[in-house]
């Protein structure tokens, strides 16, 4: 279970997030709220990443997190095998045929292979780096996967693509967008809203019907 | 004052931060060619003129005053001594340490440094330790290459225009030959690929911004890498000699 308890950060005198508390434990939940509103500050928070001025963050022993970068962070001079099995290679004890059948499985699910991918990581558009960058994070099998802003500035199609991508790998987790066509894609049923630092509950029955 | 107590201990840090022996030893052969092999014709080119150069001054100071083979004890002095590891590691400053720099503060704009740290892939270890051992490896050779080449033409272009044999050049050279001086101009080239290429990736490091601070982080290391080579072989000076 990831345990977010009255989380508190300012930066340059603005409170960004105000004693924020959330808990995530088999679903996925959606973080909803306009740009700047601190749902990136809140993610790295949960990842380590930031320290909060305040608060705690308590995930359960033997439970791990990936997570999926807003502009996704691949490694421009790696090509996209590489970008996916780094985790691997850098810190599991795994052999490298165990290595390349756990990438086979990942590219499989995310459905690219062949020439793909030996592309380098600067050749792909940005929807392609978004899902290089889910099999990045999935790679390492986590217990939950936290997705910045995951469908931003993409077309239609990659969008849909992208959303069945995060349906279907069903992980629990945390998704934060501005997007709620992105929610409303994916499934999610549990909806908090971030709005002038404060986190509230905005829906626990999805968006379908809204 | 916390910031230079974290300049110094960074490299320390960095190599002594855990990681998988292996890819530190791959990205170290990678980042060795990048340095050493990739620097080559450069280095030979300025060690041609640092030779000529000094070959020319040393025989307009000594011309007619001094026996010949003191053209070859005073340009192999020079050279060996000090102007091989300071140009080698000034040089080598402006092709590489620029480009550690500018390098690792690109990759922590793009969240690159924060997608090792999530991944739990130590940054240290992933990108400085292996540059800091290749600027190890690489700068002492590249000093010696540049020395030779120095050498080399200085004793051609003497026996050429100033009918100085090149028996004798060398004779000047080697006679004579205290291993300490040898010595020293390795030690140097140590001391100096070690903090140079940690000022590279420190900087790099501390990069907060964007495109302008890689920019700035870029001439920092450049400058405080100059600095520093000056400032160490002045104390390999008063050590030494």
């Amino acid at each position: 279970m990831i345990k977010v308890i009255n989380i508190s950060k300012t930066f340059d005198g603005i409170k960004i997030l105000d004693d924020i508390s959330i808990e995530v434990s088999g679903e996925l939940v959606a973080i909803l709220g306009p740009t700047g509103e601190g749902k990136t500050v809140l993610l790295k928070i949960i990842t380590g990443l930031l320290k909060p001025d305040s608060g705690k963050v308590f995930i359960d022993q033997g439970e791990t997190l990936g997570y999926v970068f807003q502009h996704s962070a691949l490694f421009d001079s790696l090509t996209v095998e590489e970008n996916i099995r780094l985790p691997l290679e850098e810190c599991s004890c795994l052999k490298e045929k165990e290595i390349r059948e756990r990438v086979k499985i990942v590219t499989n699910m995310l459905d690219i292979e062949g020439s793909f991918l030996k592309r380098n990581a600067t050749k792909l558009s940005g929807g392609e780096r978004k899902i290089v960058a889910i099999g990045r994070a999935i790679i390492n099998d986590p217990t939950y996967l936290l997705y910045d802003e995951p469908t931003t500035g993409l077309d239609q199609v990659t969008h849909d693509r992208i959303c069945d991508i995060i349906r279907n790998l069903n992980k629990p987790g945390i998704v934060v967008t501005h997007n709620m066509d992105t929610i409303k894609k994916i499934g999610i049923n549990i909806i908090y809203s971030l709005k002038s630092g404060r986190l509230s509950l905005y829906s626990n029955h999805g968006l379908t019907k809204e | 004052m916390a910031k230079l107590i974290e300049f110094l201990t960074f490299p320390f840090k960095s190599l002594f931060s855990a990681g998988k022996g292996y890819k530190t030893y791959e990205r170290f052969i990678e980042h060795s060619y990048d340095i050493g092999v990739n620097s080559l014709p450069l280095i030979i080119v300025v060690g041609f003129f640092v030779g000529l150069v000094t070959t020319v001054q040393s025989f307009y100071q000594i011309s007619n005053m001094l026996p010949k083979y003191f053209l070859g004890l005073t340009v192999g002095r020079m050279i060996m001594i000090e102007l091989g590891p300071v140009l080698t590691a000034l040089v080598i400053t402006g092709r590489c340490v620029s480009a550690i720099a500018a390098e690792i503060g690109t990759m922590k704009t793009s969240e690159q440094i924060d997608a090792l740290r999530v991944m739990k892939v130590s940054p240290e270890s992933y990108l400085v330790k292996p540059r800091i051992l290749a600027m190890l490896l690489s700068l002492p050779l590249l000093n010696a290459i540049m020395i030779t080449a120095s050498l080399l033409i200085g004793a051609i272009f003497a026996q050429v225009f100033f009918q100085v044999n090149t028996d004798i050049f060398f004779y000047g050279i080697t006679h004579p030959f205290y291993p300490r001086e040898f010595l020293v101009s390795f030690v140097k080239s140590i001391f100096f690929a070690f903090w140079i290429s940690s000022a590279g990736a420190y900087f790099g490091f501390n990069v907060a911004g964007g495109a302008r601070e890689v920019g700035r982080a870029a001439t920092k290391a450049v400058v405080v890498s100059s600095v520093l080579i000056l400032i160490l072989d002045f104390v390999a000076a008063i050590i030494f000699f």
